[in-house]
């Protein structure tokens, strides 16, 4: 048998990760001295909310390699397979601890571990094909070369409130500045080998932004998407506005939205938005 | 008298040792973190994980190969980070390489450092040197050295710890990140400190501060990121430390009734010596409350909003002496208000000028000799300034460039498409082809009775330009701007800016800025100050 697990980084809503049978490992959120477990000991709501007055600022941390061979001593039995799907490398540690549990437990499951070499939505989208074909009873090369196929034609773009928080964390270069804010330029990202990259600045208004997005994603997939996956740290007004205009303009499509969890939000800070969505076939 | 190895208790003892001169160190550590992600953690997680080690190391058995375990089993559960992650492998490695002992001696534990370098490597997948895994390895190499030589198991830590030390200072040469941020490993340093504290647990403490001092002082990383240390905002303003030595001692007291009145808090020790570190906003309280329970020595008290601010004024001057950046920008621009858009966009050298203002040759080369770049590309902004600006190359030691742009918005779409760390050939072709997605409109006057396309013009009155054609006239500046708006704009979503020039003040351009969203209801239109001269309104449409 094959089981999907990923990591609290996908922002997959609970009762998708439930209902797809996905397995989910917090990474660790820390408030100082306080170190709590994401999505189990912190949610995102409450998390904006303390971000909002705390002192500190938080940082995150991976999982430790002996709470992966729990995670999957528990959910395997011997003989099973597990596909371990993580965020980038180039992000954060959290696969070399799957890997090394996967390691330490060979003689019973096999592990395979996957750099997504995504975080959140993207990521979220990988994990969820990977489910998909595991639900289906898929062998464990054909899930594999779908976790490529949706790797290779992911198209993702968001915007963050403030460049400083990935300044902050380390999580972007820090050639990546934005000086001109008296005339109001907002960053369009995306990542891309694993990393969080520059596409282009942009200057107007939300609306426009919105559409900007959607000519990016246009042009990558070719056609217009079925599907919209929309992300947001803490950012309901602008996630309402870009389900709107991506309703106005592509007819028929469906929109799916989710919030940031606390640990993309560390890095993101909030107000961060964005969008995903993959070819139709 | 110290025993010439380590049992049990004394391991649990000196483990205790190890991890509490990490923790007064870890923040020290985090400074250094720039690789691999450089979010300024590593001295945390490091110190997070050894103490899960610690705790259960604690609580096993009182021989040797029971304690390693329990430490290895607790850094596995307790792992942060990726530092803690190799860290809990070191462990693991370490209780392997020691083995079934009740006892550890030189070769003992010099099998411990080198299985623990050993499993270390397996566990990551593409080693750096440069890294702790560095050091570690050095260090296990230098211990199988050393056994079968006859020397004390101190000489033997101490040797083993001045070889670790000595490969710490030459991880800058190995890593490339290290060496651009000026500071050794991180993680190497983290594991240096545990060691540290481990040998002077094994010499009675006598050591103290004496290795740590030796070394010059390093510089701090400042994690790249300057917003950090600014936005540190202390709760509790002193970092108060000392040694307080009596009779019955009792730590839990001493921990209960110091809590309220501060954080990061660590008392450890026995009932008749306690180490106490607290930051407050009260070191007196501290003191007075600590006097009455017995003698108290090493008494430090730093003020953390000093040292952060000093830190902060070393990261400020080493962002100025940054290197020079790969292509800097000169813009010949009129008016206070959009040379403060064109600062804020990047442009290093402003000169004021426009239509009625060329600057000369000499000005421009002036301005190019100032901007800190290897390369200059120039924003003329006016047709009769691009020529000038053609002539600046051959006078100047660095290339230099030119960008066709010849109004306002047209440079403003050129800075749009720039970026600092490309060479001077990809910025001048991103620029140049940005210059096309803007339209450009003008409210000027005219000087003198003319006719012009049709246009019957006289002195004083306003006319519209649309890219440098006359395209409207009229008798008044907000007037002519609807008409060549209406000209201009092609689409319903069109993005238009207005800077408004000298001769109009906010409540005129504001009121013109209403009538535009009137008329255009689905535009996006932005509204700036650009203070220029002779211009009314200059605008762009995309």
């Amino acid at each position: 048998m094959v089981h999907i697990v990923t990591d609290s980084t996908a922002d997959l809503p609970k009762k998708v990760a439930d209902a797809y049978h996905i397995s989910v490992m917090p990474l660790n959120l820390h408030f100082g001295e306080e170190i709590l477990k994401d999505g189990e000991d912190i949610w995102a709501e409450e998390f904006y909310h303390r971000l909002s007055f705390e002192a500190t600022l938080p940082t995150t941390s991976q999982p430790s390699p002996g709470e992966f061979v729990d995670l999957y001593r528990r959910i395997a039995k011997k003989g099973d397979t597990v596909v371990s799907i993580h965020l980038s490398e180039k992000l954060s540690g959290t696969i070399n601890s799957s890997r090394l549990a996967g390691e330490m437990l060979k003689e019973e499951i096999q592990v395979v571990a996957v750099d997504s070499s995504f975080v959140t939505m993207p990521l979220a989208l990988v994990v969820l094909e990977a489910a998909k074909a595991a639900q289906a009873g898929r062998e464990l090369e054909e899930i594999l070369s779908r976790i490529e196929w949706t790797q290779r034609n992911m198209a993702f773009y968001f915007t963050v409130g403030s460049l400083e928080h990935l300044h902050r964390t380390g999580r972007i270069g820090k050639a990546t500045t934005l000086l001109g804010n008296l005339l109001s330029i907002r960053p369009i990202l995306s990542i891309k080998d694993g990393l969080i990259v520059p596409v282009e600045k942009f200057r107007g208004n939300s609306n426009r932004l919105d559409r900007r997005f959607l000519d990016l994603i246009r042009a990558d997939l070719g056609e217009d998407p079925a599907e919209v996956f929309i992300i947001h740290a803490n950012a309901p007004d602008e996630e309402k506005r870009l389900e709107e205009t991506c309703r106005e303009r592509i007819s028929g499509v469906k929109v799916f939205s989710a919030i940031a969890g606390p640990i993309v939000g560390v890095h993101t800070g909030p107000g961060a938005f964005g969008l995903a969505a993959l070819p139709t076939s | 008298m110290s025993l010439d190895y380590i049992d049990g208790p004394k391991l649990k003892k000196l483990l205790e040792a190890g991890v509490e001169t990490l923790f007064e160190h870890k923040e020290e550590v985090d400074d250094l973190n720039v690789f691999p992600v450089p979010d300024g953690d590593t001295g945390t997680n490091m110190y997070l994980t050894f103490q899960a080690a610690l705790r259960e190391a604690l609580k096993a058995q009182d021989d040797v190969e029971s304690i390693l375990e329990a430490a290895a089993q607790g850094a596995l559960m307790g792992a942060r980070g990726n530092s803690g992650v190799i860290t809990s492998q070191f462990f693991r490695g370490f209780a392997k390489g020691v083995g079934n002992t009740k006892k550890m001696g030189i070769s003992e534990i010099a099998n411990g450092i080198a299985g623990a370098s050993a499993l270390a490597y397996q566990a990551v997948r593409k080693p750096v040197e440069g890294t702790m895994l560095t050091v570690v390895r050095e260090a296990g190499e230098k211990a199988k050295s050393l056994v079968g030589k006859k020397i004390k198991l101190e000489e033997f830590l101490l040797t083993v710890f001045e070889h670790a030390e000595v490969i710490l200072d030459k991880t800058p040469e190995m890593l490339p990140t290290l060496k651009q941020a000026g500071v050794v490993d991180a993680g190497g340093k983290g594991i240096l400190f545990f060691f540290q504290g481990v040998i002077e647990g094994y010499k009675g403490k006598t050591l103290k501060r004496k290795l740590a001092e030796e070394k010059p002082v390093i510089k701090s990383a400042s994690n790249y990121t300057e917003g950090e240390v600014s936005l540190v905002d202390f709760a509790f303003q002193y970092c108060t430390e000392f040694i307080l030595q009596g009779k019955n001692l009792n730590v839990e007291e001493i921990k209960k009734d110091l809590s309220p009145h501060g954080d990061s808090m660590l008392v450890v020790g026995d009932e008749n010596t306690v180490k106490i570190h607290i930051h407050t906003n009260n070191p007196g309280l501290i003191l007075d409350y600590a006097v009455r329970l017995g003698d108290m020595s090493e008494i430090q008290i730093n003020n953390m909003v000093e040292q952060s601010q000093q830190r902060l004024e070393k990261i400020r001057q080493r962002n100025e002496e940054e290197l020079p950046q790969e292509v800097g920008l000169v813009a010949v621009v009129p008016g206070e208000g959009l040379h403060k858009i064109y600062k804020s966009l990047g442009v290093a050298e402003v000169i004021e000028g426009g239509q009625t203002m060329n600057p000369s040759t000499e000005d421009l080369y002036k301005a190019v000799t100032k901007v800190p770049a290897k390369q200059v590309i120039i924003l003329p902004n006016n047709g009769n300034v691009i020529m000038t600006a053609g002539q600046v190359g051959e006078l100047t030691e660095i290339p230099v460039a030119v960008v066709p742009s010849k109004t306002i918005p047209q440079g403003i779409s050129a800075l749009m498409a720039f970026n600092p760390h490309e060479g001077l050939r990809e910025n001048l072709e991103a620029m140049t082809r940005a210059i096309g997605n803007v339209v450009t409109g003008e409210v000027t006057f005219a000087v003198r009775n003319s006719q012009y396309n049709g246009f019957e013009i006289n002195e004083g009155d306003i006319m519209g330009l649309r890219d440098g054609d006359i395209v409207c006239v009229g008798k008044d500046s907000s007037q002519v701007l609807i008409d060549l708006l209406k000209q201009i704009v092609d689409k319903e979503d069109s993005f238009i800016t207005i800077y408004y020039g000298h001769d109009i003040n906010e409540n005129e351009a504001q009121a013109t800025l209403a009538k535009v969203q009137d008329l255009f209801p689905e535009a996006d239109v932005e509204l700036y100050y650009g203070g220029q001269p002779l211009y009314s309104y200059i605008l762009s449409v995309e």
